[in-house]
């Protein structure tokens, strides 16, 4: 069963001097249920405006993106909000973690969306951190923890809504051998529970332990 | 149902301002607003009085408020009244032959006098306090002594109704003072009391015993425009006009001096505030790209936004509230003193706190812009932008 499908999909940036740039075209690809798919490139090849069209962030000039079958160009701004929230997850190479808050406090930040009460954020919160080994620093700000912990807790504030789906760019690039491995087998992880992975890198190590790699050259997917 | 909580809200908008290098940030945002309104609007005002405070304190025992009202012959109530019917007094005090006689005032300004009368007549209403001592030159016959030093007419005003003692022939003697005349007049009377009562006859006003009248005007502005209103007439006008003109024009050059400080330093409080927006900004839109990504919509963002407004403007109000409450007291201080020393009723601060006070308010502009400013926004743009 897909969870994702691109199809013929397009898009162009326009520059100041009114010229447009394209950066994805013609982009083909499917993304299977619990499977672990890494996409690679260069700096410019357009990883990333592609993770934020499949996550609905930006919307694509042509084509169609159906997410768990939804096409999101067709909802409100406000609906695919809704959507990002319940279905996705992201992971960052930067974590964007809230510095003043603390990392139990971080991780239960999307629950606010959905209306939780505070108690039972916090219940679930401190479950992914009890999921990700982190259950003895959840009282501890950003600026407290390694560079490992901090993507830990990044990864338990994307799983904190039990995603189908989770976008991780970049995952491992601040961190070092040892901890990218223990993030990547974190991630990994997830698929055994039927939640799809998305990993834009450019570590080669890091894309050949997914079960597919999707290579974007010049704006177009080649499958190898 | 959803249920967004306020609190969760505006705990998200204050994270802002604390994922910047100083968590300080948004309170030196809120004093460098409020120390901006304070400077525009009520330092000014503040800076006027203490102008006049400042230039008062330094021509001590110069009357600028006042204005002494005098006839050489007997004129009615009637007369008097309409002198003292004008909105620029705030005060009269009608000196009585009978009651405390003020001789010899013919320039009221800058005047020494050196002699201090004495008479037991009013002893019951002598307050109960240590005696002033004058030196030697005291007769307790007449009532009447020289005094070994000068004193200011505003001192001298003051010393009526207080006690002074003296030794005469080995004896010291204590007596309430009635009347005080000026080193001048003091050539012209014999040395007994009567002969000065005599002298008397040439001040004396109104037919109610009224020997003169002191009036005080709300400001020296009010008392060269009492003059001219008033110049023709019975009734001599007494002042010290050239002095209140340069006593006025220190003033304004003073108060515009502290005025343009006031405007510089709201400028250099201004890019404080600034400084602190700039870095809220940024973190704003590093944490609304971050939000959306999380599944916060624009509208909730929208509402994270103007719970930070609301939030700048109220700890601003509510700090400008307190800061206007003390400083409008200590103007209000300072204004009463300068209206209440002239006719010495009042002991006033001394001018170095209100010096003090200015400089430490500047200091805490400079401290804070200074604070704000060490965040080199530009830098702070490029990181943002790179992370983006």
């Amino acid at each position: 069963m897909s969870v994702i499908e691109v199809s013929e999909v397009s898009k162009a940036f326009l520059m100041a001097e009114g010229r447009k740039v394209p950066v994805l075209q013609n982009v083909n690809f499917k993304v299977e249920q619990g499977e672990s798919v890494a996409i690679c490139g260069r700096s410019g090849s357009g990883k990333s405006t592609l993770l934020h069209i499949l996550s609905g962030l930006i919307l694509p000039d042509d084509g169609k993106v159906l997410v768990l079958d939804k096409e999101l160009s067709l909802y409100k701004e406000n609906e695919r909000c809704d959507f990002r929230n319940r279905f996705l997850g992201f992971v960052f190479q930067a974590f964007y973690l809230e510095q003043s808050m603390t990392a139990l406090e971080n991780v239960a930040l999307p629950l606010i969306v959905q209306g939780i009460g505070k108690k039972e954020r916090n219940e679930r919160a401190m479950d992914v951190l009890r999921k990700v080994g982190l259950e003895d620093r959840s009282g501890h700000k950003p600026s407290e923890l390694s560079g490992g912990e901090q993507q830990r807790v990044c990864i338990a504030r994307a799983i904190v809504t039990e995603p189908r789906i989770l976008f991780a760019d970049e995952p491992t690039g601040n961190l070092d051998e040892k901890n990218s491995n223990m993030i990547m087998e974190l991630l990994l992880g997830f698929t055994q529970k039927n939640t799809s992975v998305i990993l834009v890198t450019h570590e080669q190590e890091d894309a050949k332990r997914c079960s597919r790699i999707l290579h974007l050259v010049d704006g177009r997917i080649s499958d190898l | 149902m959803k249920r967004l909580l306020l609190s969760d809200l505006y705990k998200i908008n204050r994270s802002r301002w604390r994922n910047s290098d100083s968590k300080y940030t948004f309170w030196l945002t809120v004093l460098n607003l409020t120390i901006t309104f304070m400077f525009l609007y009520f330092f000014l005002q503040l800076g006027i009085h203490a102008g006049q405070y400042l230039i008062h304190s330094l021509l001590s025992g110069s009357i600028m408020n006042t204005i002494i009202l005098s006839s050489e012959t007997t004129c009615t109530r009637r007369e008097l009244e309409e002198y003292l019917q004008d909105d620029t007094i705030s005060d009269y005090r009608l000196i009585h032959s009978a009651d405390v006689q003020v001789f010899g005032l013919e320039e009221v300004a800058g005047m020494d006098l050196t002699i201090i009368g004495g008479s037991s007549f009013f002893m019951d209403e002598v307050q109960s306090e240590e005696p002033i001592y004058i030196g030697e030159n005291g007769n307790p016959e007449s009532g009447i002594v020289v005094s070994e030093r000068c004193f200011s007419l505003n001192e001298a005003i003051s010393l009526i109704g207080k006690k002074i003692s003296f030794e005469y022939e080995g004896e010291v003697y204590t007596i309430p003072v009635t009347s005080v005349i000026s080193d001048e007049a003091e050539s012209r009377i014999d040395p007994s009391f009567q002969s000065a009562c005599y002298l008397l006859s040439d001040n004396i006003l109104a037919s109610e015993n009224i020997q003169m009248v002191i009036l005080r005007m709300k400001s020296p502005e009010s008392v060269l425009r009492y003059l001219k209103d008033h110049q023709s007439g019975r009734i001599k006008i007494r002042s010290a006009e050239s002095e209140i003109r340069r006593h006025i024009s220190l003033s304004r050059m003073v108060s515009v001096l502290l005025g343009v400080t006031g405007v510089i330093f709201s400028l250099f409080s201004a890019t404080g505030i600034v400084n602190g927006l700039q870095i809220n900004y940024l973190q704003n839109r590093r944490n609304r790209a971050l939000l959306q990504v999380l599944g916060f919509s624009s509208k909730l963002i929208i509402c994270i936004d103007l719970l930070g407004a609301f939030d700048l403007w109220v700890h601003t109000v509510i700090i400008s509230g307190i800061l206007i409450i003390i400083l409008g007291l200590g103007a209000r201080i300072l204004q009463r003193n300068i209206q209440t020393q002239l006719i010495g009723e009042m002991i006033s601060p001394d001018p170095i706190i209100v010096v003090f006070c200015f400089l430490a308010l500047c200091g805490l502009v400079i401290a804070c812009t200074w604070y704000t400013s060490r965040h080199q926004w530009k830098e702070q743009t490029l990181d943002v932008l790179k992370s983006e």
